[in-house]
């Protein structure tokens, strides 16, 4: 009986150790970077970071399931930018951080799969061959090739949104709807589309630069 | 004794016909009970790992605020055309209120690496008492051999 | 009380293996390649590589210079004097009045009794002044670049066809030389009459429907006998014709407008220009020189058949690397027409002309019989 208390004093200790080495849940240090594939402190209802992460990055994983894109014999090639995809929305965004983060995931992603042509740098290209030709520079180390790479697969899109706001509360609402579509370039069939929607509903709309 | 018991059974089976709630019906305890933690990988030969999770190619809600509202009904796996895996997962609203979930999933090489980037987290809206599917497809195709999915309250 | 505890401890094993079977999901399937998509079946894919490229209509056509060089030899080898943006106009002198002022001296006549139109001794003067008329041939001026390059390509395919070309400046001042009193018309139309066969008349004019910004004609004449040989107008080239296709917009395909009359020439190549945003093409039609050489060689076709049917008519006495001068000139005026309304004498003074900076001479009007009233003024047209 009077090994009780050295009991007890035991137990008391055991249990304060286990405090000790107990997860610490409290909240990290604040930090100016946030998530950006998580809702910030700032919303409003237009495009924002982590819908754009959400699309891309399901487009992109939706593209190389396509047998005809990610599966062919020979490894197409696909012009993804944002030359023919649209921004007809009331959103004010750079598209090209729509097509650019999707060119970059699935050329990551891919890994010979799909070959991909850098239209958008196609006077830096010409401009290099044209300096080789001319004998301004030299050959290089890599073969030469006739023409530079013509597109198999071009994406296509459109943005488009259906605002509405209630008068007495100033509540505002958009619908925003992003479709992609990879084009046939010689035959102009659609072998590949996503959609990408959602609607948000906030009491005033942010200010987007 | 039996006077009074007759009766009590009636109210009971009267209180029975009154709580009809809709489908689908959380036994919440059980889902609960039903919960077993694996080791995660050893990082020490011959020991367990401290670290208790979720088993691999399963669902693990993250968020305390939806642990108890949601219910994962059915997860499956399987290749597409390309080789690629699509995870498909059913999830169930046992509350009475539309719920706003997120989920991605990560997916692992036989050798318990992350064989591609983790996925961006995809909304998937809960209308009451309501079930829904959330899907997610690898990059990677030989080389995906398990996944994990997490799931949390959509803001 | 043993056997149900075993039984509900058994359940209780149960339960977790079950609640995996739910909350676990299947493992991943092994890795099994799919078979590749094959390409799409195409009609004429592999035509890409063989296709030949798009005729170019604007490609210089050496088969017809070659002809145009055989006949042209057959015709007896006429002078062409090109007429630049200049138009051959019917007016006859450079030189117009509007009023005359007639001094009339009656001191020795009588004009009692019967009217006598007869003067005997008899003078009148008339003062006129003059001044120099626009020239109507001259037509708005386009820039000096433009006109030399459209020379050299309109020049280049007759000079490769060895044909005569003689200059209408170079020949009007030879003709012209030491007779400076007669009117440049006159000299002009002598020079054309002594050493030229041929004029090339050779027309620009703004255009807004042609997608050149300017429309083109050529007109070809005997200048012993003012006979059209041949004309030639850009706008019925087929070269300058629209291509009738549907073009592809960005709201699909769009067939062409019944109603756009608009014209012009193409490239044929198709430019592509490398750019930030990818290749753009390029919309620039033709080069001058190059729309220039193609309307000469339209020239040239348009004039095959007269020359190889003897049409043409060639001076064979005049040389026109020893023209003959004027050395008197009035006698190497043309003979005065009888019928025209005999002309009084004039005396001109200068005036300085109000609206146009044109240099104002006196000429002598001729003289002709004098009549009681002053006759009208030679017919001229500003």
């Amino acid at each position: 009986m009077r090994r009780l208390p050295a009991l007890a004093s035991a137990l008391a200790a055991g249990l304060a150790l286990s405090a000790c080495q107990s997860v610490d849940n409290s909240a990290g240090s604040p930090s100016v970077y946030i998530d950006p594939g998580s809702v910030g402190p700032v919303k409003g209802v237009g495009i924002e970071s982590q819908d754009i992460i959400g699309m891309t990055d399901q487009m992109m994983r939706d593209m190389l399931a396509q047998p005809r894109l990610a599966n062919a014999q020979a490894a197409p090639n696909v012009i993804i930018d944002s030359e023919y995809f649209h921004n007809e929305s009331s959103s004010r965004l750079n598209k090209n951080s729509i097509t650019d983060r999707l060119r970059v995931g699935l050329n990551r992603a891919a890994a010979g799969r799909m070959q991909f042509v850098g239209r958008h740098y196609a006077d830096m290209v010409a401009k290099e061959r044209e300096l080789k030709r001319q004998g301004v520079v030299d050959k290089a180390t890599l073969p030469a090739a006739r023409a530079p790479k013509g597109g198999d697969y071009r994406l296509g899109g459109r943005i488009t949104s259906l605002d509405s706001r209630d008068p007495k509360s100033g509540m505002m609402q958009r619908y925003n709807q992003i479709v992609f579509e990879m084009v046939d370039l010689e035959s102009s069939e659609i072998v590949w589309s996503g959609i990408y929607e959602f609607a948000k509903a906030a009491q005033d709309d942010i200010i987007y630069r | 004794m039996k006077r009074l018991l007759v009766p009590a059974f009636g109210l009971l089976l009267l209180g029975g016909c009154a709580s009809l709630d809709p489908a689908p019906h959380c036994d919440m305890s059980r889902v609960a009970g039903q919960r077993d933690l694996v080791a995660g990988p050893a990082m020490v030969e011959g020991e367990t790992s401290p670290l208790k999770e979720m088993p691999m190619n399963s669902v693990s809600i993250t968020d305390p605020n939806i642990i108890r509202k949601l219910y994962v009904r059915s997860i499956a796996a399987r290749r597409t055309g390309t080789g690629t895996v699509e995870v498909v997962a059913q999830v169930v609203n046992c509350t009475d209120f539309p719920l706003n979930a997120e989920a991605r999933t990560q997916f692992y090489a036989n050798d318990g690496a992350a064989s591609e980037p983790v996925s961006a987290w995809r909304r998937l809206q809960l209308p009451a008492r309501t079930s829904n599917t959330y899907r997610e497809l690898s990059l990677g195709d030989k080389t995906v051999d398990g996944y994990m999915i997490e799931m949390r309250e959509g803001k | 009380m043993i056997t149900r505890l075993l039984a509900v401890s058994a359940l209780a094993l149960l339960v977790p293996l079950m609640a995996e079977a739910q909350t676990v999901g299947a493992k991943v399937p092994p890795y099994q390649a799919p078979a590749k998509a094959a390409p799409p079946a195409r009609d004429g894919g592999e035509a890409l590589d063989a296709a030949a490229p798009r005729p170019n209509p604007f490609k210089p056509q050496d088969d017809v210079i070659d002809r145009f060089r055989d006949a042209y030899a057959q015709g007896g080898r006429p002078r062409l004097a090109i007429w630049w943006n200049r138009q051959l106009s019917d007016t006859l002198a450079q030189w117009y009045s509007e009023t005359r002022t007639v001094t009339a001296d009656k001191s020795s006549n009588s004009t009692e009794g019967d009217l006598s139109l007869k003067q005997s001794g008899a003078k009148q003067s008339v003062t006129e002044t003059q001044r120099r008329a626009g020239d109507s041939a001259e037509r708005p001026a386009r820039d000096e670049t433009w006109d030399w390059e459209f020379q050299d390509g309109f020049l280049s395919p007759f000079l490769q066809a060895d044909a005569n070309v003689v200059d209408r400046t170079m020949i009007t001042r030879i003709m012209g030389a030491g007779a400076e009193e007669i009117d440049p018309k006159t000299v002009e139309v002598m020079a054309m009459q002594g050493m030229a066969d041929v004029m090339v008349e050779v027309l620009v004019a703004d255009s807004a429907r042609s997608t050149t910004g300017y429309e083109l004609r050529a007109r070809i004449l005997d200048v012993k006998s003012g006979r059209v040989l041949a004309m030639v107008n850009s706008r019925a080239l087929k070269e300058w014709q629209k291509t009738d296709k549907a073009a592809a917009t960005s709201s699909g395909f769009e067939l062409p407008d019944e109603d756009d009359e608009s014209f012009g020439p193409e490239r044929a190549d198709q430019r592509y220009k490398a750019t930030s945003s990818g290749f753009e093409r390029k919309r620039k039609p033709p080069k001058l020189a190059v729309i220039a050489h193609n309307l000469a060689t339209n020239v040239m076709s348009a004039m095959l058949p007269r020359l190889e049917g003897g049409a043409v008519p060639v001076a064979k006495t005049t040389d026109p690397a020893a023209p003959t001068p004027i050395t008197p000139p009035q006698a190497a005026k043309p003979a005065p027409n009888q019928s025209a309304v005999p002309l009084p004498d004039v005396e001109a003074k200068p005036l300085p002309a109000p609206d146009k900076p044109a240099k104002v001479e006196a000429q002598n009007v001729e003289t002709g019989p004098a009549a009681e009233e002053p006759p009208m003024p030679r017919p001229t047209k500003q």
